[in-house]
């Protein structure tokens, strides 16, 4: 077992942890020696391909697609130096107050939390795409909203010299996604922070991280780690997990002081989201072009929003129920397809959860609650309604039996599709906005961490990732979640001297005495 | 396609391979009791029909299994380049350039 000491170990790389290393460069500056250990590897800017299955199991965990325990919702978790950030379309969204006031956790202000927002919306490049850069299956959306009597909203995205290649969620292969990839992890890196790829941590104890470094499989994309493979033991006075929901969540449960910590673990939400195709008569741009410009925000009439999308071949394939004939016409009408993303805001209830298995790896317990149902089937209805009104010709509805609904029977759309026909197992559901776990709030009896994500009762350590949200976001979360490893990084600074100076001398002098 | 649904299979645990395993054996042995016969002697609109029927089952483990196997067969056909090719898909690195390049 080889041994390491740094002043602050950051676990995870990619919205929150990436935040956080960049935020502790002025600690470095003063002679503090910072490190951040990611899961995933490390890839050349050339090993960005596009192609779907390769960037896919190279980007994510178990390729994009996680299964939860009843095996009814695929789970996209990025893996990789950057994490999600590196896999996103780069929608960059302030969270709704309604939203934050009704977390209601003390000492958690809309106003700091906004003005936080800001500054990584500045910091990433985000803006409006402008009008000649949006393609027709953006347009589409926009167009059947407006004749149906909805607003479309433009999402503000974090891109720099996008070239329209539409594979935001393979990895920019044009590097012009701002993520932590290419923002915050390269500045960190240059003021001096260690970043060790391929770094898998094991477990967390006192002031100490198990830490398991692995080789670069044969064939493999990514770099080797900068780390020589092996068992490590790494000190460090603090810590900051920044792994996700779901990575946060199980390191913490698997490691000993989570005996302290009665609601680790708990009120996991994940924006539960499926995909909806319609057939143009015409061909469209859909598959070139940023794909994700609008979305329709009805949260909080309806517990829903619908967002634009575009995905690849087999994510399509996969997401269009049945067999034979009428799936494979509509697979070969690829350029003639209008998709739409519908997610809903699922609430923080007691059975959805994170837990453990014996080997220690996470199991996330999902169930459907009836108001997510009524909102994913309502989203479908309103969808249908606006790919009708943009005069596709047919809409492929996952809650309707049979699936595909032609125009003649476009004022059928609520007869037709129902809640009866949601079926847990046949649809394909996935979510890609995974949050709590590590919730904030005022102490261990209601939640893990307090409102700057240190967590109860240890000192030296912190959460800075979704996992601190202690109820769905109803929007994006990779801002807000900048915004919140911003906090967390804040008091890392102000807490370092009292943390670390001691801790500093009882090491040096516990070397010298061994 | 047997490749890419070879290493897909092989990421996973051994028991989902088992249960697969198993999925695949009753999907075979199923339609006997209904068409006298197994599922690989049934004409190609029997097959559909059986397999629609078994996606909208009640009960939530035979959509689950229905659902993991089409997944992996869908995986196999459209994440091949050819697949691609048939179905005209476009999205390329080069993007609006290309794209306005071939117009």
């Amino acid at each position: 077992m080889i041994e390491r000491t740094y002043d602050i170990a950051i676990v995870g790389s990619g919205a929150g942890g990436g935040t956080v290393a960049a935020e502790l460069v002025s600690l470095v500056a003063a002679g503090r020696r910072v490190l951040v250990l990611e899961q995933g590897s490390r890839l050349d800017d050339a090993e960005f391909t596009g192609r779907e299955m390769e960037m896919a199991n190279a980007l994510y965990e178990e390729g994009g697609a996680v299964l939860t325990a009843d095996a009814t919702i695929t789970l996209a978790l990025g893996r990789t130096y950057g994490g999600s950030t590196s896999v996103y379309t780069g929608t960059s969204l302030v969270v709704p107050e309604r939203v934050i006031r009704s977390w209601a956790v003390p000492d958690f202000e809309y106003d700091d939390l906004r003005r936080r927002s800001a500054k990584y919306a500045s910091q990433n490049n985000v803006h409006l795409l402008p009008d000649e850069e949006i393609n027709d299956n953006n347009r589409l959306f926009v167009e059947g909203c407006t004749r149906i009597g909805l607003a479309a909203e433009q999402f503000p995205v974090n891109v720099k010299g996008c070239l329209g290649s539409s594979l935001c969620n393979l990895g920019c292969p044009n590097q012009a996604k701002q993520g932590t990839d290419r923002v915050q992890l390269p500045a960190a890196e240059r003021g001096g922070v260690e970043v060790v790829t391929r770094a898998e941590v094991r477990r967390i104890e006192e002031r100490l991280l198990v830490v398991r470094v692995r080789p670069k499989p044969d064939g493999a994309k990514g770099r080797p780690s900068e780390w020589e493979p092996g068992e490590y033991r790494v000190k460090a006075g603090i810590v900051v997990i920044a792994g996700g929901s779901i990575g946060s969540s199980a390191l913490l449960l698997r490691s000993p002081l989570s005996a302290g910590l009665p609601r680790l673990g708990e009120g996991f939400t994940c924006h539960p989201a499926h995909i909806l195709v319609a057939e143009h008569a015409r061909e469209i741009t859909n598959d070139v072009g940023h794909p994700k410009s609008f979305y329709l925000d009805r949260a909080e009439e309806e517990g829903y929003v619908l967002e634009t999308c575009m995905y690849f071949p087999f994510v399509t394939a996969k997401n269009l129920t049945g067999f034979g004939p009428d799936h494979s016409r509509l697979m070969h009408a690829f350029k003639r397809l209008q998709m739409i993303l519908v997610l809903a805001c699922d609430r923080a209830v007691a059975e959805n959860r994170i837990t453990v298995d014996r080997q220690g790896r996470p199991v996330v317990h999902y169930g459907f609650a009836p108001e997510v149902i009524t909102a994913l089937v309502r989203a479908t209805r309103t969808s249908a309604r606006i790919f009708f009104a943009a005069g596709a010709v047919r809409v492929h509805a996952p809650s309707a039996n049979p699936s595909l609904i032609e125009a003649r029977d476009a004022e059928r759309v609520d007869e037709l599709i129902d809640e009866r026909h949601f079926l847990p197992g046949k649809i394909s559901v996935s979510a890609a906005h995974l949050m709590g776990g590590c919730g904030m709030g005022t102490g261990p009896q209601n939640s893990v961490t307090d409102a700057w994500g240190r967590v109860h009762g240890v000192p030296w350590l912190r959460v800075a990732d979704s996992s601190l949200f202690p109820d769905a976001l109803e929007i994006n979360p990779y801002l807000t979640v900048m915004a919140l490893a911003d906090r967390a990084a804040e008091r890392v600074r102000e807490d370092a001297a009292e943390l670390l100076d001691g801790w500093r001398a009882g090491e040096t002098a516990a070397a010298h005495t061994v | 396609m047997l490749g890419i649904v070879d290493e897909a299979l092989g990421r996973q645990p051994p028991s989902v391979r088992r249960q697969l395993f198993l999925f695949i054996g009753l999907l075979d042995w199923l339609p006997v009791f209904r068409h006298g016969r197994r599922f690989r002697s049934l004409d190609p609109e029997r097959r559909l029909r059986f397999l629609q029927t078994l996606q909208d089952s009640r009960l939530v483990l035979v959509r689950r299994g229905v659902w993991g196997l089409r997944t992996l067969i869908f995986m196999g056909y459209y994440a091949r380049p050819a697949a691609y090719a048939a179905i005209d898909y476009r999205a390329h690195p080069d993007g609006w350039g290309r794209y306005w390049g071939q117009q």
